[in-house]
């Protein structure tokens, strides 16, 4: 995996095709991260395309060896907070249809989709500091390592970030009555088998 | 080893433990403290409640027009790209020109004036010392004009090299 990436990588510094390679295998994870930290679809959509136009123009200076995914999402979160200028990321309320299993009872459905909203709110009420933490740690899946690169943060912070934004993120989970419902996430994330 | 270790500390290790990023023995003394206290047991169940709630967020997929206008504008930054490449060795040409022509204009000013002292020597030898010397200024204007085109050429190079620089710099 590893390997490949290295390749494409490389490849892409001077083969547009092979450039193309890296915008598929890239572009839904950075369209979502983008879509949370600017909490529009338009923005995510137009930085997007920045931020590969970035990588693109400094892919021939990039050194193969560092890794590739913090250097990309520092990148996007520049753009996203030079395009937020101190705002708070929009909540777009019909992005939280329920859509959870279809034999989800109507109850469950709404509390699911209660319990998303709240914590996309939540997400979007973050310093612009903490935001990118908590959506590269829990969207992107990225190390503590890897966040902090992609941020020029020692570990140290990262950790401490992510410990006080979860914290919030709780708070308002608990405020709203909802932490049962968010415990019942766990059965909709991995379908129960059925006898 | 069982470390007896306060709330307080075991607290600080809940999400590090959450996301992975403990040692075998620091989960272990983390899962052995949580198993015996429920104040802790109660914290790490409600942060893992939350990290789910985090993780069940939906996920957008990029739109479908997405791919082709990424790779529209970064078309149209390879041809620029491409563009500034064919125009480098071009600059780089032209201040070589400049300073052989301003060098070689240099040399034959220079050599006319010598040719002119020579003849001016055989017609009366008590100006080719006067004329040596007229020569001598030339050769200042010679050292002048060179230097200046190696300058000129060298402060070019280094601009380019400083580009390159800031531009890695402001990517990474």
């Amino acid at each position: 995996m590893q390997q490949l990436e290295a390749a494409l990588i490389e490849a892409a510094r001077s083969d547009s095709q092979a450039f193309a390679e890296l915008v598929v295998r890239y572009q839904d994870r950075l369209y979502n991260y983008l879509y949370r930290m600017t909490g529009s679809r338009e923005d995510a959509q137009d930085l997007t395309q920045e931020a590969f136009v970035r990588v693109y123009q400094a892919l021939p200076r990039f050194h193969l060896e560092a890794p590739f995914r913090p250097w990309l999402y520092k990148i996007a979160t520049n753009l996203a907070i030079n395009q937020l200028k101190g705002r708070k990321p929009a909540i777009v309320l019909e992005d939280y249809v329920p859509s959870r299993a279809l034999d989800d009872s109507p109850e469950r459905q709404v509390e699911t989709h209660e319990v998303q909203r709240i914590i996309a709110a939540a997400i979007a009420e973050l310093p612009d500091t903490y935001r990118p933490v908590v959506l590269m740690r829990h969207v992107e899946e990225l190390s503590y390592d890897e966040i902090g690169k992609a941020l020029d943060l020692p570990i140290g912070t990262v950790k401490v970030r992510l410990h006080r934004a979860r914290a919030a993120l709780q708070a308002k989970l608990a405020a709203a009555g909802l932490h049962q419902a968010a415990a019942s996430l766990r059965d909709a994330h991995e379908p129960a088998v059925t006898q | 080893m069982t470390q007896i270790l306060s709330c307080t500390v075991i607290e600080k290790l809940l999400n590090p433990y959450l996301d992975g990023e403990l040692s075998p023995p620091e989960r272990a003394t983390v899962e052995h403290h949580v198993a015996g206290c429920r104040t802790c047991r109660q914290a790490f169940v409600a942060l893992e409640r939350t990290a789910l709630a985090l993780e069940a967020l939906p996920r957008l997929a990029a739109p479908a027009a997405l791919l082709a206008s990424t790779m529209a504008a970064v078309r149209r930054e390879e041809r620029k790209r491409a563009a500034s490449d064919s125009w480098q060795p071009v600059a780089t040409v032209a201040v070589v020109l400049l300073a052989v022509l301003g060098m070689s204009a240099a040399v034959m000013a220079g050599g006319e004036s010598l040719l002119a002292s020579l003849d001016a020597a055989l017609e009366d030898p008590a100006t080719l010392l006067e004329n040596l010397a007229l020569l001598g200024t030339h050769a200042e204007l010679i050292t002048v004009l060179g230097s200046s085109a190696l300058l000129v050429a060298g402060a070019l190079a280094f601009a380019q090299l400083m580009r390159g620089e800031f531009t890695t710099r402001v990517a990474r």
